[in-house]
């Protein structure tokens, strides 16, 4: 009989439920997004002033002596990094 | 390929904590709701509002730690520990005493429940009348239908004192509905 009168009777099923719980988690995942993208730039920043002033300023010139082929395989090294670093952060980058 | 309503626990598991699969995730929500939604609801002896914010915590923290669930037992029980818990901490929290007022009147506890929300209620209110290890170990074993191993795990209380609780809560409950405790 106390089986009978505690089992639970209803099957407490509610979208409402899921949905407020998955808003939750969206909301997490965008400020993560949010406060990695901050400190990406931040660090990009820091990066670049950093790099122009280490920067010889003699090396400057050094792009206008490139001749077509140097540049195009700098051009496909930066792209080529880009997709390796692009892939390896996939996980950070990826939509819910 | 299976639908994710298909997938087994741990295939849905592997696929959120691999991926992030917040889909997979949603289906396990959609399976273990309705129990977790329930025990938060014995627990609190039926203040529906508190049990639903324990539930949504117990899912939430599930979330986050789902990587740490090392299936030794398993999902639901892993939940329901989770929910304890957190019901646990809300009490120490806000220092309430467990036992919450029984009103006799309020349910007619010898009258045929007309629906199964009423039947649920009836429940919960009987539910008041036991202490809190009382209250948790009847429902684990009779409404959730765990075994005794479980319940230790979920409440790490000794098998001995599980029993024992069992026991007295059972023995209070057939005084209050006034049937033989060999029948009940």
């Amino acid at each position: 009989m106390l089986e009978q009168i505690l089992k639970y009777h209803q099957q407490l099923i509610s979208q409402e439920f899921v949905d407020s719980l998955m808003n939750r988690i969206q909301k997490q995942y965008q400020q993560r997004h949010l406060i990695l993208g901050v400190f990406i730039t931040l660090g990009f920043i820091a990066g670049i002033l950093g790099f122009i002033k280490l920067w010889p300023t003699n090396m400057l010139n050094y792009f206008d002596n490139l001749n077509h082929e140097t540049m195009l395989v700098t051009s496909l090294c930066v792209v080529a990094l880009t997709v390796f670093v692009t892939w390896l952060l996939n996980d950070e980058f990826e939509r819910p | 390929m299976l639908m994710s309503s298909e997938r087994t626990d741990n295939e849905l598991i592997a696929s959120v904590v691999s991926s992030q699969d917040k889909q997979a995730f949603a289906v396990l929500m959609n399976r273990y709701q309705s129990a977790i939604r329930q025990f938060a609801r014995r627990l609190t002896g039926g203040d529906y509002h508190l049990a639903d914010d324990i539930a949504q915590e117990t899912f939430w923290l599930a979330y986050q730690k789902i990587a740490a669930f090392k299936a030794l037992g398993s999902f639901n029980s892993w939940l329901h520990t989770i929910a304890y818990r957190q019901f646990l901490l809300y009490i120490n929290k806000v220092k309430i005493d467990a036992q919450v007022e029984f009103h006799e009147d309020s349910v007619q506890l010898t009258s045929e429940p007309q629906s199964a929300m009423e039947a649920d209620m009836i429940a919960e209110k009987l539910m008041q009348k036991l202490s809190l290890p009382e209250r948790v170990t009847i429902t684990l074993s009779y409404s959730a239908g765990m075994s005794h191993s479980e319940i230790c795990d979920i409440t790490e209380l000794p098998l001995g004192t599980v029993k024992s609780h069992i026991q007295r809560g059972k023995q209070k409950l057939s005084q209050m509905l006034g049937v033989d405790e060999q029948v009940a």
